[in-house]
C-alpha cells in the first residue's frame, strides 16, 4: 500500500523518544502503510469490526476507571486495572490529545493479558492502526479475539 | 564515451543544491529576528534574547522557569503566561488548555508561543523563586513492583527552600534512541526541613521517556537536574480537621505534608490519611506513617487495598479509597467539625472524592488537590 503524506508525518512521530520512549513501531520494519493494511485484511479474515472492537475496549477502559486505581472484576470474565499518569499524549497523526492511562486487562479463565492506552484505543479507532510488531502497545487481532471472547 | 546520459541528473542536482542554498539564505533572512526584548510584569524586570526561540525558553535562559510539566511539547498546558502584547491568534495546540476567561485575558502557553518581537509580559513574582539545580543521585529503591524512591543530593546551588507539597520538573538526558532532553513534573515526597536533599516517589508509566529511564537506567552516583520548587498544592493553614487523600504515588507530596507538620508541631488538629492501592503488594511506607501515627496522637493513617490476592496478608481496610473516607465522614468525624481537604491521585479518584466530600458539605474552596493530569 502507497505510503501518503500524512502516513510519513506520522512515521516521524512514531520514532522513540518522540512522543513515548519506544516509539510505536517497535522492531517492525514494514512500512506504516502496510502494517495497517495487514491489520485491517486481518480484521476482516476474523470478522472483526474495528468499531465494535473500540466500543468494546472502551467498556473496559471504563469500567476499570471507576476502581480508581485499583483493580476491579468485569462482567465476572475479566479483571480491570487503569493506571493513570501525570500529561497528555499527542496522537501520532496529530488529531488530538489523549490522557496518559494504560489500561490492563486480565482474562480471568485464561490468564491471558492484553495493555491498551487511551491512545492506542484512538489509534484502534481512527486509524486502524494496532502499532509495529514488538511494541509494548502492540494489539495482536488474533489475542483481542481470545482476551476479548469475540 | 557518450556522457550525455549524466546531463539531467547533473542539471537537476544543480538546480537542486541552489534552490536549497536559496531556502537557507532566504531562512536566514525572514527568521531573523535580531535582538528582542521582553519586559516583565511593568518593566520590573527586562532581558534581551534572541528572537525566533520559544518564550519558555527564551525565558529559560534568564533563569526565568514557568511551571511545565512537558517540557515545552504542548501536552501539559501549564507553562501560560499572560502577554499583554500581540502575538498573534492561538495556535490549534493552545486550544485544548485555554478557558473562555484564559482567552479573554490573552494567557498564553509560553511554550507555543515564538519570541519575534519585543514583548510585554505578567509573571507572578513568586515564580522568580524557581531554580534550575544540579543534584547527584544517592539513592534509588523499590517501594513496590512498580514504583520508585529517589533521593537526589542538591550541588548547585547546594540548598533549596520549598512548601510541601510542592513539585520539581527532573530533566532527563538524552539516552538510547531519544534525542533531546525532556522534562517531567513530580512531586517533592521530603520534609523541607532538609533543605540539602530532595526525594521522590516515581511510578514506572508504560512508554514513559522520563520514567523509563529512572526505572531502568539511573543509579546511585549519577548526576541530575531539576527545576524547582513549583506548584500551589501546599498546606493552608487552619485548624480544621484535614482529609488527605492519596493513591499510588500520590503518596508522595501528601507525606511531604504530614512530615512538615509534625516537625513543625502543627499537631492539633485531627488529620485523616486515606491512602489507596491496587494490591497489598502496592503499598508502601506503610510501617513509616503507622510510627508517625504512633507519636502523633491525632494522627490517623488508614491504608486501603483495592483487591485482595488469594495470598495476601493484608488485615486492613479493603475496597476503593472512598469507602472508608465516606465511613468515617458517617460516623467518625464530627460533622459540626469545619474540614480542609488535600488529594493528590488520578482525576478519577479525586473526582470521586469530591464529590463524597461536597456531600457531606465540605466547602469546595477547602478541597485542595494535585490531579495527575
Amino acid at each position: 500500500m502507497k505510503m501518503s503524506p500524512q502516513h510519513n508525518q506520522a512515521v516521524q512521530q512514531m520514532q522513540p523518544g518522540v512522543i513515548t520512549a519506544e516509539g510505536f513501531l517497535g522492531t517492525d520494519k514494514r512500512p506504516l502503510a502496510d502494517i495497517i493494511q495487514a491489520d485491517e485484511e486481518q480484521a476482516a479474515r476474523l470478522d472483526i469490526e474495528w468499531e465494535q472492537l473500540a466500543a468494546l475496549l472502551r467498556k473496559f477502559y471504563k469500567a476499570g476507571i471507576q476502581a480508581l486505581g485499583g483493580t476491579i472484576e468485569f462482567l465476572g470474565k475479566w479483571n480491570v486495572k487503569v493506571d493513570e499518569a501525570r500529561g497528555l499524549l499527542p496522537c501520532p497523526f496529530k488529531d488530538g490529545l489523549f490522557h496518559k492511562h494504560t489500561i490492563l486487562v486480565t482474562h480471568k479463565p485464561s490468564g491471558q493479558q492484553l495493555l491498551f492506552s487511551e491512545l492506542s484505543l484512538h489509534l484502534l479507532e481512527k486509524h486502524h492502526f494496532l502499532q509495529g510488531k514488538g511494541s509494548t502497545f502492540r494489539l495482536e487481532l488474533s489475542e483481542l479475539k481470545t482476551v476479548l471472547d469475540l | 564515451m557518450n556522457l550525455d546520459f549524466l546531463i539531467a541528473p547533473l542539471v537537476v542536482g544543480i538546480i537542486g543544491t541552489v534552490l536549497a542554498g536559496l531556502i537557507s539564505l532566504i531562512d536566514l533572512i525572514v527568521n531573523n529576528y535580531g535582538e528582542v526584548k521582553l519586559s516583565i510584569n511593568d518593566g520590573k524586570k527586562v532581558v534581551t534574547v534572541k528572537g525566533g526561540a520559544p518564550l519558555l525558553s527564551s525565558l529559560a535562559e534568564h533563569d526565568i522557569f514557568l511551571p511545565s510539566a512537558c517540557g515545552g511539547r504542548a501536552t501539559c498546558g501549564v507553562c501560560k503566561v499572560k502577554i499583554k502584547s500581540d502575538v498573534g491568534p492561538y495556535l490549534p495546540t493552545e486550544l485544548p488548555f485555554m478557558t473562555q476567561g484564559e482567552k479573554q485575558k490573552n494567557i498564553r502557553l509560553s511554550c507555543q508561543v515564538k519570541v519575534k518581537a519585543n514583548l510585554e509580559l505578567e509573571i507572578p513574582e513568586d515564580l522568580f523563586a524557581i531554580q534550575k539545580y544540579s543534584t547527584t543521585v544517592t539513592s534509588i529503591k523499590d517501594l513496590t513492583p512498580d514504583i520508585k524512591e529517589l533521593k537526589l543530593a542538591l550541588k548547585d546551588p547546594n540548598q533549596i527552600s520549598f512548601k510541601a507539597g510542592q513539585y520539581a520538573q527532573l530533566i532527563i538526558p538524552p539516552y538510547g534512541k531519544i534525542k533531546q532532553f525532556t522534562q517531567r513534573a513530580y512531586s517533592i515526597s521530603s520534609s523541607p526541613s532538609d533543605r540539602t536533599s530532595l526525594e521522590f516517589v516515581i511510578r514506572l508509566v508504560p512508554g514513559g521517556i522520563a520514567t523509563t529511564y529512572i526505572h531502568t537506567l539511573l543509579k546511585a552516583g549519577d548526576d541530575l537536574e531539576l527545576i524547582a520548587p513549583l506548584g500551589d498544592f501546599y498546606l493552608r493553614e487552619s485548624e480544621a480537621d484535614m482529609l488527605c487523600v492519596a493513591g499510588g504515588s500520590g503518596m508522595a507530596p501528601i507525606k511531604s505534608l504530614l512530615f512538615d507538620m509534625y516537625e513543625k508541631g502543627i499537631t492539633k488538629r485531627d488529620v485523616y490519611y486515606f491512602f489507596g492501592a491496587g494490591t497489598a503488594a502496592d503499598l508502601f511506607y506503610i510501617d513509616l506513617l503507622k510510627d508517625l501515627e504512633k507519636k502523633w496522637r491525632t494522627f490517623h493513617f488508614i491504608p486501603v487495598v483495592t483487591q485482595m490476592d488469594s495470598n495476601d496478608k493484608w488485615k486492613g481496610e479493603t475496597g476503593l479509597v472512598t469507602k472508608p473516607l465516606e465511613d468515617f465522614l458517617a460516623a467518625k468525624i464530627p460533622k459540626q467539625n469545619p474540614k480542609q481537604a488535600y488529594l493528590c491521585g488520578s482525576p478519577g479518584m479525586i473526582d470521586a472524592v469530591i464529590k463524597i466530600l461536597t456531600a457531606y458539605e465540605v466547602n469546595k474552596d477547602d478541597i485542595f488537590y494535585d490531579k495527575f493530569s
